[in-house]
């Protein structure tokens, strides 16, 4: 269910309710719901220590913010905001105010932990607002290492995100993804690890360069996916994230730092013949000490631009320039894209963004459906009025199979629902977890005719229809659930095809 | 005019009374003479009490008005064309997505409608063929589904259309062992084909009254005791399709088959210690016992008493204020459902002749008391006198009251005040002292010129006099105020609260 008809529903209740000290709490319920909608979704990065979180969130926010690579003492966790002007304020756990500090001590709190000033276990997280060039619709939240002592307190920040980042390091990824595991069952209350809210994402596949010997690959996040796919199927991990996505994020996050310098560098080696190139980078230690025959630039210079993007991200950054990439700004563009960074933006700011709207909105159906128990005793007419007013709001939950198909998905992925693996996967694909259109929804692909899905939406209503008297409880109640999203599927395509023209209906 | 419904005089006029359950229907004439008389359906064996929810759309000239086949022939002719087949639409009575069927669609609203045609039809027998409509309705509908309930109704041709709660009605209901005593609490524990209900229904003089109710609308309904039971039939249909592959194309009619199977199955073992039942030729008879339907049933049923409970609980009565449990669907008759009601609330539950006609014989027996559902006027009293205003425009918006009801107020206090269609505000005065006794518009309400606003008492109790909560500029000596312009609050008249004009007359 999309937003917006939601936030208007609010705003239509906020608009008709009666005025008068009666209506009051229901006017402030519409207002927290408002400012609940309005709220960005709040993204959790969760890992080992050193897995690349920090570097991580600098490559989703595009600046160099968080300290990265130092194993701190404080189990601090950062929440990065979109903001105009910049500030940072440390929220504490014991009471205390929270505390404005300048933008420039940041770096004192993030390499070193909260210094001798501020009680460093008493801090719960610092906030930290700007305006980072690809933070906009999301909050991220950097949280401490999991399995080194903190976890308690990873758990409690990561409750509150909407959407959860479990960054798998590429070497030993099976072995984090366990360890989520192992946290996940440690800290029961509702830690979101399920494909609901959690995505897994790949870090330091650029060291998966240049592949084995005999089966080379210049694309290391094609071989990040080989990885992806096995994590994704395994019977274990599977059930964890949603997905599991490759990152350069190192290089991604390298070329944030790039300057004009760097870049006039990056084109000098650009220069060299590719297959030169990359046998020179094969031997790094030379690379980054020695002068070379046939290679520009002292090798002090060499050696900053290979510890910047890794020698993977060198290597791409030239073939980019060959190919007639101009600038550091296209140049951060392209790797950014190439990267696998914008998917990954895209997909937690569309899909799991979808999926707290979701979330947000059957809470404030439930709200609204139990509005009418709190104003026993009012005016006969006002209680209407509110009632009235709150009408489109208690109307959207009724049919909508969406928070139907919400609760089945979480037993389906908590294994609590008893059907077969081929009905959890048309679900899950039902419910909009392969995107939201009509065509997504019915597994055919993005081209497929409306009049061909007309026909799918019927054949699935007939199946589902046909299923809930021949299965068992869970597939029967399945069926009911999935019968209501293909006639309402169908519905739509129907009207889409009328509107068009190629039917009257 | 037809001189038998005219509605007046206490005369009686012909009801059609209808329960649509999810997967059961019935309905009974209520005569002008007070007599009931209960509509029997043809199945093609014998004359039902009850029809299956149902219908087909035929695409032959059936002889039905709208193409749908309703009932016990929609239910035969099923395996025709499955797609043409909708049952358990209940539920869905409200949603404005259209059914398909095959190439067709229809909202769910022609799909009641011709329920109750067909019904309206069958009633034809009775003389006078009854134009009203009583049809009842779970005690939790949403407002669509009233709406669109209603709406069915006048589409299937009656002039008037009356909704009664589903618990309410099957508590007016005849009870094995004698009525219930007045003011006694009863829960109606309905438990039917598609979802399980609960109330709490205080006994009157004539009339009852609903206190509360809960439900529980998946998951909890006699099709899941058939779903689940249906799992120890499937295996030796299974086999038998697995013994020849050409037996592959029987796979649906067999699915079919085993649910019908099943079904009776359950309804032999609630009267019998072991029952076997067919499914076709070359599959030997299954056999099953009571002890197994209860193991099956139990988690169902214990689900469906902890709602009841929850119910008693939220509203505070105690066991011993709990005077009866009433069993009503045709569930009620499942093994162990007495047994679970008596531990938990330790009574012993009471039953009706037939728990799936409960409802259906309780709506008749309310619908007798029809005539008395009437009230007559009341004229202003020397006492009790409406006030009305007119104002220099036809109509204006109730800005707000500035007297609450039971305030009292002196000759010329403001009582409310108005906007009017050119922006400007308007005061509406006493003419004389009094008291409130009931506002007829609420703040933000539309008003027009010469319509009664409020009611007000003459008489000022001793007492009283300072109940009026004085706006300084409100009290201004009446009658000379009409200089609108001169507006509120000059200063001279700060001074004049309380004392001013609250004397009573
Ligand atoms: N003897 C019996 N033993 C067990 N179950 C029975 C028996 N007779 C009828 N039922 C079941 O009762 C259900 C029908 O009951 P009823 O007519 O009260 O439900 P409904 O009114 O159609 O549904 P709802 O009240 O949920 O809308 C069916 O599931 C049927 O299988
Ligand atoms: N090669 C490579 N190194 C990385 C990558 N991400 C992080 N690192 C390095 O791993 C170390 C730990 O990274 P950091 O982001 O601080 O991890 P955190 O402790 O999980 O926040 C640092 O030295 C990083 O430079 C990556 O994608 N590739
Ligand atoms: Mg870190
Ligand atoms: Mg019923």
């Amino acid at each position: 269910m999309p937003v917006r008809p939601v936030a208007e529903a609010v705003d239509h209740a906020l608009r008709s309710l009666p005025g008068g000290p009666a209506a009051q709490p229901v006017r402030d319920g519409l207002l927290q719901a408002r400012e609940a909608l309005g709220a960005p979704l709040c993204v959790a990065v969760v890992g080992q220590l050193s897995s690349g979180k920090s570097t991580l969130v600098n490559a989703l926010i595009g600046k160099n913010l968080l300290a990265t690579g130092t194993t701190s003492v404080t189990p601090a966790v950062w929440v990065l905001r979109p903001a105009d002007t910049p500030s940072v304020t440390v929220h504490f756990t014991d009471g205390r105010p929270p505390l404005a500090c300048a933008p420039a001590e940041l770096r004192r709190f993030t390499a070193r932990g909260v210094d001798g000033s501020v009680k460093s276990t008493a801090v719960d997280h610092v906030e930290i607002r700007g305006p980072y060039p690809y933070l906009r619709t999301f909050d991220v939240m950097d949280t401490p290492g999991i399995g080194s002592g903190h976890d308690a307190d990873a758990a409690r920040h990561i409750r509150r995100a909407d959407a959860v980042i479990a960054v798998l390091n590429t070497a030993v990824a099976q072995r984090d993804a366990e360890l989520l595991i192992r946290f996940r069952g440690r800290q029961k209350e509702s830690v979101s690890l399920t494909p609901l809210t959690a995505i897994g994402v790949l870090t330091k596949v650029e060291l998966l360069w240049p592949g084995e010997i005999g089966a080379e690959c210049d694309d290391a996040l094609a071989l990040g996916r080989d990885h992806a796919r096995r994590i994704l199927a395994d019977p274990v991990t599977k059930w964890l994230f949603h997905d599991v996505v490759p990152v350069c994020s190192k290089v991604a996050a390298g070329t944030v730092a790039l300057t004009d310098a760097a870049f006039a560098d990056l084109r000098a080696l650009s220069a060299v013949p590719e297959s030169r190139l990359r046998v020179h980078l094969d031997d790094l230690r030379t690379f980054a000490t020695q002068p070379c025959d046939g290679l520009p630039l002292p090798p002090a210079r060499r050696a900053v631009l290979v510890a910047l993007l890794s020698p993977y991200g060198l290597f791409r950054s030239a073939r980019f320039i060959r190919e007639g990439v101009g600038t550091v700004e296209e140049l951060r563009r392209v790797l950014d894209e190439a990267h696998g960074m914008a998917t990954l933006r895209h997909t937690l700011s569309e899909h799991f963004g979808r999926r707290s709207d979701l979330i947000k909105t059957s809470r404030i159906v439930d709200w609204a459906h139990g509005c009418g128990h709190r104003l026993t005793g009012a005016d006969p007419r006002v209680r209407t009025r509110v009632t009235d007013a709150l009408r489109p709001i208690t109307a959207l939950g009724e049919y909508d199979p969406a928070f139907a198909e919400l609760r089945l998905l979480r037993q389906w992925y908590e294994r609590e629902l008893d059907i077969s693996d081929e009905d959890g996967a048309e679900l899950a694909r039902a419910a909009g977890e392969r995107g939201t259109s009509a065509a997504r929804r019915l597994g055919a692909d993005d081209t497929a005719t409306l009049r061909c899905l007309e026909e799918a939406a019927l054949d699935r209503v007939a199946h589902w229809r046909r299923l809930q008297a021949v299965g068992g409880p869970d597939r029967r109640h399945v069926a009911l659930v999935l019968e209501r999203r293909y006639t309402r599927l169908h519905d739509q395509v129907r009207r889409a095809r009328i509107l068009l023209g190629e039917t009257d209906g | 005019m037809n001189g038998d419904r005219e509605p007046d005089g206490g005369r009686r006029e012909a009801v059609l009374v209808v329960d649509l359950g999810t997967t059961t229907t019935s309905a009974m004439v209520l005569a002008p003479d007070g007599s009931c008389h209960l509509l029997r359906h043809e199945n093609g064996w014998d004359a039902q009490t009850w029809m299956p929810t149902a219908v087909f759309l035929a695409e032959d000239d059936s002889g039905s008005a709208d193409g749908f086949l309703v009932g016990w022939p929609a239910f035969e002719r099923r395996a025709d064309d499955p797609a043409r087949y909708r049952a358990e639409f209940k539920p869905d009575i409200g949603n404005d997505v259209p059914v398909p069927f095959g190439p067709k669609s229809f909202p769910v609203r022609v799909l009641v409608a011709s329920v109750l045609r067909h019904l309206r039809e069958a009633a034809d027998v009775c003389k006078p063929t009854p134009r009203r409509l009583l049809v009842t309705v779970p005690a939790v509908p949403g407002p669509a589904r009233r709406e669109t309930m209603i709406a069915a109704g006048l589409e299937a041709g009656f002039e008037d259309v009356e909704l009664l709660a589903e618990p309410l009605a099957a508590a007016h209901a005849p009870v094995v062992g004698g009525p219930w005593p007045v003011g006694t609490i009863v829960l109606v524990y309905d438990f039917g084909g598609g979802s399980f209900d609960t109330a709490l229904v205080r006994i009157g003089e004539d009339e009852h009254q609903l206190l509360d109710q809960d439900g529980l609308p998946t998951r909890h309904g006699g099709r899941d005791v058939d779903a689940a039971l249906r799992q120890d039939l499937t295996p030796a249909a299974d086999r038998y399709l697995a013994a020849d592959p050409a037996r592959g194309g029987l796979r649906d009619r067999l699915e079919r088959r085993v649910s019908d199977a099943t079904t009776r199955l359950k309804h032999r073992l609630s009267a019998r210690e072991h029952a076997s039942v067919d499914i076709t030729l070359g599959i030997d008879p299954q056999r099953s016992s009571r002890r197994r339907l209860r193991e099956i049933s139990d988690p169902i049923v214990a689900g469906t008493v902890d709602c009841c409970r929850a119910l008693v609980e939220r509203r505070g009565i105690a066991p011993a204020e709990l005077g009866g449990v009433l069993l009503t669907g045709g569930s009620t008759r499942l093994p162990g459902v007495a047994a679970h009601l008596r531990e938990a609330f330790g009574v012993e539950p009471r039953t009706t002749e037939d728990p799936v006609l409960a409802v259906v014989r309780g709506a008749a027996r309310w619908a007798l008391r029809i005539p008395a559902h009437a009230t007559t006027g009341v004229a202003p009293s020397v006492v009790d006198v409406p006030l009305k205003w007119s104002f220099p425009q036809e109509e204006a918006v109730l800005v707000r009251w500035l007297v609450a009801p039971r305030d009292a107020f002196p000759a010329g206090a403001v009582l409310a005040r108005v906007r009017l269609a050119d922006g400007s505000l308007h005061d509406l005065r006493a003419p004389d002292a009094g008291r409130i006794v009931r506002l007829h518009a609420i703040d933000g309400e539309r008003v027009y010129g010469d319509d009664w606003l409020v009611t007000v008492t003459k008489t000022v109790l001793p007492g009283e006099e300072a109940s009026y909560n004085i706006v300084p500029w409100a009290t201004r000596a009446a009658p000379v105020a009409r200089d609108r312009g001169a507006g509120p609050a000059g200063s001279e008249h700060l001074h004049a609260p309380r004392e001013g004009g609250s004397r009573p007359v």
